[in-house]
């Protein structure tokens, strides 16, 4: 069941060679959410949100959320998209003798790491900016959960790429208005009605739910987990069914 | 002197290129006749490129002169460019557009009349075979035709002097023999043209005269006929046990009686531009 | 007139994927606006400030992002530079021609970030020295991307500049909030940036139509100075 480590190992040899390229672009754009929303419009008027916090602190979990969710499922689209229509070498995993299992949880994996590295990347922005916050223990088992289910929504997506249009499409459509919607930077009761509602079909949503309660340092409610749970597993299967109708 | 700047298509003089500290090109000389086939033979990194890109107009030389039809190269480039056309070994089409619109946005930038845009472009679509792809994006070309848009487009302006280089890189043998017959017809046509390859053949078959590039610096110049004929028109071949040898003799008879005095397998052929190449500079071709 | 047939080539390719590049530039923006008209409610006085922002935002990121794309590709990868280069067009026509079509593209974006804004907030002006500004600002960033397209040595060098210069000025040259509330320092330094006094004109034109022309002047050096920067790097790169 070690079939999965070539691919993850791949993934580690670009890390070495692009560490400072990761680390610098995980911290940039977490940084300036962080200061022109939190610091900037949040403070300067005075912008108050459900149970009385300040809206910086209402901002970390959600900014944690969507570290980690645009880093592990775009980077995982990006290779997944190269190694497939750009540089085919994709077909070089299919030939060797690895079951699609282990091939599925390898992509996984990798994008999972990557959303955990933004992830971690914005906790330590927190504890230098946000006075008096705190980071629970529960982190620990939430964080890498909401990193593999957000990777293997990548790796679905990335299975169902046809050309570099296709891309583009998902990201503007998708992926963005997505990523910003799901709870992350407006409460979801202040959203319309319509899309209050609508928004529980994006597996951000159940992520960022779940870090809010971990951070508010409240029990996660169990039908998160089940929710976290039941999108793994269909993104799995989804997955499965693509890499089975690409044998054909 | 000045008289043969002006009547000769292309004159180089002494001319050096400099990359830092890489020397590219180390003092060429060479001059190239109005309505001549000339043909650039060099391995790849002889400095092939960097001569076509400085007599384009497209870098400047560290030292010595250039001239293009009768215009000195850094003294008067927007001259030169409308003499010249040019067609670059990589194909730096606009992939997002169609072939018509590739050809039309070169007329716009060379400025054709508007009543000659239309039928030039038609005409040239004709002359390379490419009617029926006209209207499709430049992305779904194969190498040879993409090779023959570009061909189109460096001569939409009617330029005096065709540059091509590597023309035929890439490219299956049919293709690559249409190609040349396309270049034979517009040299006919009057069209001075000055190519690079590193083919053998494409030298022999369609230059008049070759020059060999190698570190950046002439070391041939002639006819394929001379280059050979130089060395000794036919050639004696055999493997002599860890390497091929070769030796060349001016008559078939001479090469015939020293091949007799050999044992084992002894080839006794014509020689080529390849065996110049070989001898010359000790490094094989391609 | 040696730039008309640059600017046509970009019009050519951008018609046939029109969409993506309106929906790059229309969607950020857009998505900022919805969230914070649902933060601090429809009628909220914060809506009058952000939306003079996010449309410098727009227009930086719109005559910046494709440009830079663009120009860097076209250079380094498929050459397409070259064709140009072997026109007969002067090397001022070649920028300006460059400059103009991505400043267009971003103006038009702009414009209808602008637009929308104003169906769903309503109190803005509609003035022409509006569209000056703005123009103003997507002339700047088209020059820059064509200056920061001649050095990098290839998308990923764009992609750090991008992600450290540029991407940060559209959120902190007072388009989400005042610069003054920045920490220290960082308020002088910003006015130091090319933006930040675009944007405060483009505000007090959008909101209450009068224009301050030490802030119009401003941005025009500005613009000044990339569009100079760019025609050297571009003689330069010329010259190789």
């Amino acid at each position: 069941m070690r079939d999965w480590f070539p691919i993850v190992w791949e993934e580690m040899l670009t890390w070495r060679h692009r560490f400072w390229f990761y680390l610098i672009t995980y911290t940039l754009s977490p940084l300036i959410f962080l200061l022109s929303f939190g610091l900037g419009v949040g403070y300067r008027f005075r912008l108050m949100l459900p149970g009385n916090v300040s809206y910086l602190e209402f901002l970390v979990p959600g900014i944690v959320a969507l570290a980690v969710f645009n880093n592990a499922v775009s980077s995982v689209i990006i290779r997944l998209f190269y190694s497939r229509l750009f540089f085919r070498t994709f077909e070089a995993y299919r030939l060797a003798p690895v079951s699609n299992f282990a091939l599925w949880w390898g992509f996984v994996l990798t994008g999972a790491l990557r959303g955990l590295f933004a992830g971690l990347i914005v906790l330590l922005l927190a504890l230098l900016l946000v006075p008096g916050i705190r980071l629970p223990w529960p982190l620990l088992f939430w964080l890498p959960l909401a990193a593999i289910v957000c990777s293997s929504f990548g790796v679905f997506l990335g299975f169902c790429l046809r050309s570099f249009d296709d891309q583009a499409l998902i990201n503007e459509f998708l992926l963005i208005p997505m990523s910003f919607f799901s709870g992350t930077l407006a409460a979801l009761d202040r959203l319309p009605p319509f899309l209050q509602k609508l928004i529980w079909l994006s597996p951000l949503t159940p992520v960022t739910q779940a870090l809010r309660h971990v951070f508010a340092c409240k029990p996660v409610p169990f039908s998160l987990m089940v929710l976290l749970a039941a999108w793994l597993v269909l993104f799995g299967l989804l997955s499965w069914w693509r890499l089975m109708r690409q044998e054909d | 002197m000045t008289d043969l700047r002006e009547e000769a298509a292309i004159v180089i003089r002494g001319v050096t290129k400099n990359y830092g500290s890489v020397q590219a090109l180390k003092g060429v000389d060479l001059t190239v006749k109005r309505g001549e086939i000339f043909g650039l033979l060099g391995p790849n990194g002889a400095g092939k490129t960097t001569l076509i890109r400085l007599l384009t107009t497209l870098a400047r030389p560290s030292g010595g002169e250039l001239w293009v039809g009768g215009y000195r190269v850094d003294r008067h480039p927007v001259e030169v460019r409308r003499l010249i056309g040019v067609v670059p070994q990589v194909n730096n089409l606009e992939k997002e557009l169609t072939g018509r619109e590739n050809l039309l946005l070169h007329a716009l930038l060379h400025r054709l009349p508007r009543q000659e845009r239309r039928r030039r472009i038609e005409e040239l679509l004709a002359y390379v075979g490419l009617e029926e792809w006209a209207d499709r994006k430049v992305q779904v070309y194969s190498g040879g035709m993409a090779r023959r848009l570009l061909i189109a487009r460096a001569l939409l302006h009617r330029p005096q002097i065709l540059f091509l280089d590597e023309p035929t890189i890439g490219l299956d043998p049919p293709t690559r023999r249409r190609i040349w017959d396309l270049v034979q017809r517009l040299n006919q046509e009057g069209v001075t043209v000055f190519l690079t390859t590193h083919y053998i053949e494409e030298a022999e078959s369609l230059c008049h005269r070759v020059g060999v590039i190698d570190g950046g610096k002439i070391i041939a110049l002639g006819s394929p006929r001379e280059l050979c004929a130089r060395l000794g028109s036919f050639c004696v071949e055999f493997f002599a046990g860890e390497e091929t040898r070769r030796f060349f003799f001016p008559s078939r008879a001479e090469a015939r009686a020293y091949a007799d005095n050999l044992p084992g397998d002894v080839t006794v052929r014509r020689t080529n531009l390849e065996d110049v190449f070989v001898e010359l500079t000790g490094k094989v071709m391609g | 007139m040696g730039w008309v047939p640059l600017v046509l080539a970009m019009g050519l390719v951008w018609r046939r994927r029109w969409w993506r590049f309106l929906l790059g530039g229309l969607n950020r923006p857009l998505i900022f606006l919805a969230l914070f008209a649902w933060n601090f409610g429809p009628s909220h006085q914060y809506l009058l400030f952000l939306v003079p922002g996010l449309v410098a935002m727009a227009a930086v990121s719109a005559s910046y992002g494709d440009l830079v794309n663009w120009f860097t590709l076209r250079r380094t990868y498929f050459r397409v530079l070259d064709e140009y280069l072997l026109a007969p067009i002067s090397t001022n026509s070649l920028l300006w021609g460059h400059v103009v079509a991505g400043g267009l593209k971003g103006l038009v974006v702009a414009t209808l970030v602008y637009t929308v804004a104003w169906l769903a907030v309503r109190e803005f002006h509609f003035s022409l020295l509006f569209w000056v500004q703005l123009a103003i600002v997507c002339l700047l960033f088209a020059s820059l991307a064509v200056a920061v397209a001649m050095v990098a040595n290839g998308d990923r060098q764009v992609l750090v500049f991008s992600n450290l210069v540029v991407f940060p000025m559209t959120f902190f040259c007072g388009t989400f909030f005042p610069v003054e509330h920045l920490p220290g320092a960082l308020a002088t330094l910003s006015w130091f940036l090319p933006l930040t006094a675009a944007t405060y004109n483009l505000r007090l034109l959008a909101v209450e139509a009068s224009c301050r022309w030490s802030w119009l002047g401003q941005s025009l050096a500005w613009c000044l100075a990339f569009y100079l920067l760019a025609y050297l790097l571009l003689v330069w790169r010329r010259q190789e």
